[in-house]
């Protein structure tokens, strides 16, 4: 069998993908407390549920608020913790 | 009798010359904390027959450290074995470890007499809390006026150690927790480089920002309690192997300012602080310089990676059973709404984390930076801490997100509540905090008042 894909393979997975990435950009854009809180052991209380609300908000501000600071292209995330000695490089 | 007060140093060569018995000292600091300590909230759990125990040892054996002896609490974030170990949580309130964290270990290995767990802000506050009361055992009240917040999260420790209660203790800071009570109680803390003392068996709340340290009455005692803690540790991957050097510097290192704003906060008290500590380093012999740091959204970095590291390494507990117990509903809605930060919210901070490392820069203009750690005393214990933060300011800047040291230190008073300053300085440069903090209180007496009430 050739493991050269057909045109159909490479249709299908890219629907695929384009499907998923569209799911997880409309979940993470519109995840509600309401989500949030199938996950938890006991429902929140109204009380609990109206300041998740806020909290939440926050959480999605803090996503546009980043945006505002744009990375330099190809910088990495600080991934070694342990701290080193020397003027610009401690981590 | 020895005071309350006193100084390790002092407190040891009490002991060392029979003066005073370690099983005294600690009956002394247990009934202190039965009465002040209580009336403060600061006490979690008293280990009386544990500490005992250890102050009977300790007078039986010579001392082989400067700690030896001396009676000592610990924020409640820390795990002794076979005793609860809460994190401040009503969700927690029999959660028991098997084990003893190292940096408590090393206090005990050096003979030091454990007398408390004290009293903190639930989970160090992880959920963004609004509430002094964010505590099962309530608010932790500032050794100085108890309408007023102890600050957090390691709340017992700066309320216990400023009234006498303890000979020092430890806290603990992912960002703030160590500075903020020593500058609400006038105590003197000392926030060491990330990595400095083992995390093992320390609640963890940002494995990435999490950092040990003691709260004492002087930057002398915190140096003394650091060089009992620090070093490396199998247990903590994260732990730094290089050793911890103190000795203070035959060159005075150059002190950075900052541009502050005492006007905008209507913080004329704590202007008249900074100024004439400002002062005071002169008169000591510092140069001092004005800095500026690279305008970054450090804040926003830290936000980010609290709310993601705290969903995470809590994630059991949000989405068990006794999640909604906690004290604070703030807690519950911000932990909750913290489950949905974005993998690449997370990674962008910690790309900023790398970015921030510009930050460094500021170290070829001095050597530490002195900042006021806040514009004002303690806020009220009964208002939304969200209003009572709202003049305050505080270090915004890269130095919980750069793992650098600082030492809290109190500078003056505003209406009879004690106004803390802070000294920066790069990672690994405790020696630099600690050298300039002595100087200070060489020269001022703001570490040597008793809050009233708590006086013998």
């Amino acid at each position: 069998m050739s493991e050269k894909p057909t045109r159909r393979t490479v249709l299908k997975t890219s629907l695929a993908a384009a499907a998923a990435a569209t799911l997880t950009a409309a979940m993470a854009k519109e995840i509600t407390i309401k989500d949030l809180s199938k996950g938890l052991a006991k429902p929140l209380t109204p009380a609990n549920e109206k300041l998740a609300e806020t909290a939440l908000a926050g959480v999605k501000d803090a996503s546009v608020q980043r945006l505002k600071h744009k990375l330099p292209e190809n910088s990495e995330p600080c991934m070694i913790f342990q701290v080193r000695p020397g003027a610009t490089k401690t981590w | 009798m020895v005071s309350p007060f006193a100084s390790i140093a002092e407190m040891a060569r009490a002991l060392r010359r029979r003066e005073v018995s370690s099983v005294e000292l600690t009956q002394r600091y247990l009934e202190r904390l039965k009465t002040l300590g209580a009336q403060h909230r600061a006490v979690a759990e008293l280990t009386e027959e544990l500490a005992l125990k250890q102050a009977k040892e300790a007078d039986k054996k010579q001392a082989k450290s400067p700690l030896h002896g001396i009676p000592f609490g610990v924020k409640d974030l820390y795990s002794v074995a076979n005793l609860p170990t809460r994190w401040g949580s009503p969700g927690h309130e029999d959660q028991v470890f098997p084990y003893t964290a190292t940096s408590v270990q090393k206090l005990l290995d050096a003979g030091g007499v454990l007398v408390a767990k004290l009293e903190m802000i639930e989970l160090a506050g992880g959920g963004d809390y609004d509430i002094a009361g964010a505590s099962r055992g309530g608010a932790c009240l500032s050794a100085w006026d108890k309408t007023r917040w102890a600050g957090g999260s390691s709340s017992g420790s700066g309320a216990a150690t400023a009234l006498g209660c303890v000979g020092y203790s430890l806290g603990s800071e992912t960002s703030g927790s160590i500075i903020c009570p020593s500058a609400f109680n006038g105590a003197t803390g000392f926030r060491p480089t990330y990595g400095r003392v083992s995390r093992f068996g320390a609640m963890a709340l940002c494995w990435t920002l999490d950092k040990v340290g003691p709260i004492c009455r002087s930057a002398e005692d915190c140096g003394t309690v650091l060089q009992a803690i620090a070093g490396p540790d199998p247990l903590d991957p994260t732990s730094l192997t290089e050793k911890l050097k103190l000795r203070p510097q035959k060159t005075k290192p150059r002190i950075g300012l900052m541009a502050e704003t005492f006007t905008k906060n209507k913080a004329q008290a704590s202007e008249k602080a900074y100024n004439d500590a400002i002062a005071a380093f002169k008169k000591l012999g510092y140069e001092v310089v004005e800095v500026k740091l690279p305008d970054l959204p450090y804040g926003d970095a830290v936000g980010i990676i609290v709310a993601a590291e705290g969903a995470s390494a809590h994630e059991n507990f949000i989405r068990g059973e006794r999640f909604q117990m906690l004290a604070d509903a703030n807690q519950v809605a911000g932990f909750t709404a913290a489950l949905a930060v974005p993998a690449v919210d997370y990674l962008w901070a910690m790309r900023m984390r790398s970015e921030a490392l510009k930050a460094n820069a500021i170290w070829d203009k001095c050597d530490c930076v002195f900042k006021p750690v806040f514009y004002h005393g303690a806020p009220r214990a009964d208002k939304s801490l969200n209003e009572g933060f709202a003049l305050m300011g505080g270090d915004d800047g890269p130095a919980n997100l750069l793992g650098w040291p600082s030492m809290a230190f109190p500078i003056g008073f505003e209406e009879g509540l004690p106004l803390g300053g802070q000294i920066i300085a790069p990672a690994m440069r405790e020696d630099t905090c600690y050298s300039v903090a002595l100087d200070f209180q060489r020269e001022t007496d703001f570490h040597m008042r008793v809050p009233p009430g708590a006086a013998v």
